[in-house]
């Protein structure tokens, strides 16, 4: 049995501000689902999909079944999409809102999503375009789908929000992992970023600078810097950086953990004995006491 | 390398101004309307793509600043501020009807806004030193206010001779003489005509008909930079080395592919992609 450790941290474009960001993330511990999906800035209303994509996947999904309908998959959150917008449009007039709109133009987004089985040490993964899903582990480093940064183009593949406009069939990949691996979800400009350093022959000193980010502040720091860097810049873009580090799960602990925690059941049943314990204790105090007052009520009468 | 700071966005505004004829020649039939028509729709799309192009979810980001200087019986600035500001600057806004994919194969109709910034008119001369003038003063500005940012682009539409050749080169080459630490702006010269000997992006003037109008316009447009052939390639504008940025009798497709690439492809301010289907 594995256990995860994640952290994850967005920012924009240089000289734009926080809403100007179209990428996304979002994670659920108990399903085991993180995924990542970056909004392309030029379609209609990117940042809302990109978020329903993430939100959706991290629901918990049967990738079995999505392999197979992920069309039908999208339909619930094509629908929320579309709601989501028309609200937006009707409360504004305006050409570039009702034309847009009105032509169904689609917001579309990369994507990136994971899920682990935990008990048995797998993944699976679904991913379009070029938000990349990186995988380090004892025999290497190795990157899905992209793996060399000359392959970056600017027309990637996308979940669109209407189905007219899905032409991108997701691919599914899956593997298995071990303590000590780590996974590292990035979208396209840092994806682009770190294979640039793989071929560079840069790869162990930025993964050290990746996987030593803990903080908010650390995060745009790093950002900063590389976009600064004289050469293998980092492309002014949205960045988004989900880091997953595999572990493993110390049964010794688990032993004194629920040493530490008693079960409901015990802490039932000690309440019953403590009960009883105590019901005594009164009988018996007030036997002697009553007993103590027969031996007073005898003395005295004689 | 100069003209290397694209693409334009909110961090690196860019500068488009644009400089149409309104003389009464433009008033002649041309395609499906007058010059004048013709040309001020072209002009309103551009601007919308530009709208279009600078939209992030329900708001227009200051991407780049566009002017528009109608010129004819007067001179007039008849859109002037950053894109932001412009989308919201309408003068009138049409209904029309669109034709899309219902996504089954069919085609549907759809009511759409088209927006009008700018009108058609056609009377008098052609002041077109007036017009370079009055670009002089808007390039200027942005070049103090922006010295590194990618150099302003000053497409003028036209169909004809200037009323002043000589006051006209002066105030072009001042234009042009103008700069960013990324470059000299750049003038492009579309001249619209039916005429069918088109020559698009001369590199020299032996390319063009023994035409002293074509002359004088192929000396007021700025060569093409390296660093833009490629992409003047890619808008199907294929050009030798030294090109004018500069199209002689255009009809009106040449004149919006040219218009095209000299706002949206130039600056990396691309427009919409196409439908994916």
């Amino acid at each position: 049995m594995i256990k995860l450790t994640t952290s994850s941290f967005t920012t924009h474009k240089e000289a734009e501000s926080p809403d100007d960001c179209q990428d996304a993330c979002a994670q659920n511990g108990e399903k085991a689902c993180y995924a990542i999906a970056d909004g392309a800035t030029r379609s209609f209303f990117p940042k809302e999909w990109a978020t329903l994509l993430v939100e959706h996947f991290c629901e918990g999904p049967d990738l079995s079944f999505v392999k197979k309908n992920w069309r039908d998959w999208l339909g619930p959150i094509q629908q929320e999409w579309y709601e989501q917008v028309e609200e937006k449009v009707s409360e504004r007039n305006l050409f570039y809102l009702t034309n847009r709109f009105n032509t169904k133009e689609s917001a579309v987004s990369t994507f990136v999503g994971i899920q682990f089985n935990k008990d048995r040490g797998e993944w699976e993964a679904m991913i379009v375009g070029d938000s990349c899903l990186f995988h380090k582990n004892a025999s290497g480093f190795k990157g899905y789908l992209i793996e060399n940064s000359a392959d970056f183009t600017t027309r990637p593949e996308v979940f669109a929000s209407f189905n007219k406009d899905n032409h991108s069939e997701p691919t599914f990949i899956h593997g298995s992992t071990n303590p000590g691996d780590t996974f590292i979800l990035a979208t396209d400009a840092l994806a682009k970023w770190i294979l640039e350093h793989r071929e560079a022959g840069k790869l162990d000193s930025i993964l050290s600078v990746l996987e030593t980010v803990e903080t908010e502040e650390q995060f745009h720091q790093f950002v900063h810097e590389a976009r600064h860097k004289e050469v293998h810049r980092l492309v002014n873009d949205d960045v988004t950086l989900m880091l997953i580090s595999v572990g493993e799960v110390q049964e010794q602990l688990d032993n004194q953990e629920t040493e530490q925690r008693p079960s409901v059941e015990d802490t039932k049943s000690q309440s019953k004995l403590s009960l009883i314990l105590l019901l005594a204790m009164v009988t018996v105090f007030f036997g002697f006491a009553a007993f103590c007052y027969i031996l007073v009520y005898l003395f005295n009468r004689d | 390398m100069a003209y290397s700071n694209v693409p334009i966005g909110t961090p690196n505004p860019g500068c488009i101004v644009i400089l149409v004829d309104q003389s009464a020649s433009m008033g002649e039939d041309w395609e499906n309307g007058t010059k004048a028509e013709v040309a001020a729709l072209a002009v309103n799309r551009i601007l919308e793509e530009l709208v279009l192009a600078s939209q992030v979810g329900d708001t227009i980001k200051p991407r780049c600043h566009v002017s528009v200087i109608g010129y004819g019986e007067r001179v007039e600035c008849v859109v002037d501020g950053m894109i932001s500001e412009v989308a919201s600057s309408l003068i009138e806004v049409k209904k029309v009807k669109k034709s899309i994919s219902d996504g089954a194969g069919g085609i549907i109709p759809v009511d759409v806004k088209m927006p009008i910034w700018v009108q058609p008119e056609a009377n008098n001369g052609t002041p077109m030193h007036e017009a370079f003038e009055r670009s002089a003063e808007i390039v200027q500005r942005w070049c103090d206010n922006k010295p590194d940012g990618f150099p302003p682009i000053v497409i003028n539409i036209t169909d004809g001779d200037a009323n002043y050749p000589d006051l006209t080169e002066d105030a072009a080459r001042k234009v042009m003489n103008l700069h960013t630490t990324d470059g000299n702006v750049l003038i492009f010269n579309i001249h619209i005509a039916n005429n069918m000997h088109r020559v698009t992006f001369p590199h020299s003037t032996a390319q063009l008909v023994d035409d002293n109008l074509a002359e004088f316009l192929f000396g007021l447009s700025s060569i093409l930079p390296e660093p833009l052939r490629e992409e003047a390639e890619k808008a199907d504008l294929p050009s030798e080395p030294d090109a004018r940025c500069f199209v002689y009798n255009a009809d009106p497709v040449t004149m919006i592919k040219t218009l095209n690439f000299a706002s949206l492809g130039v600056t990396g301010v691309r427009p919409l992609p196409p439908p994916l289907d």
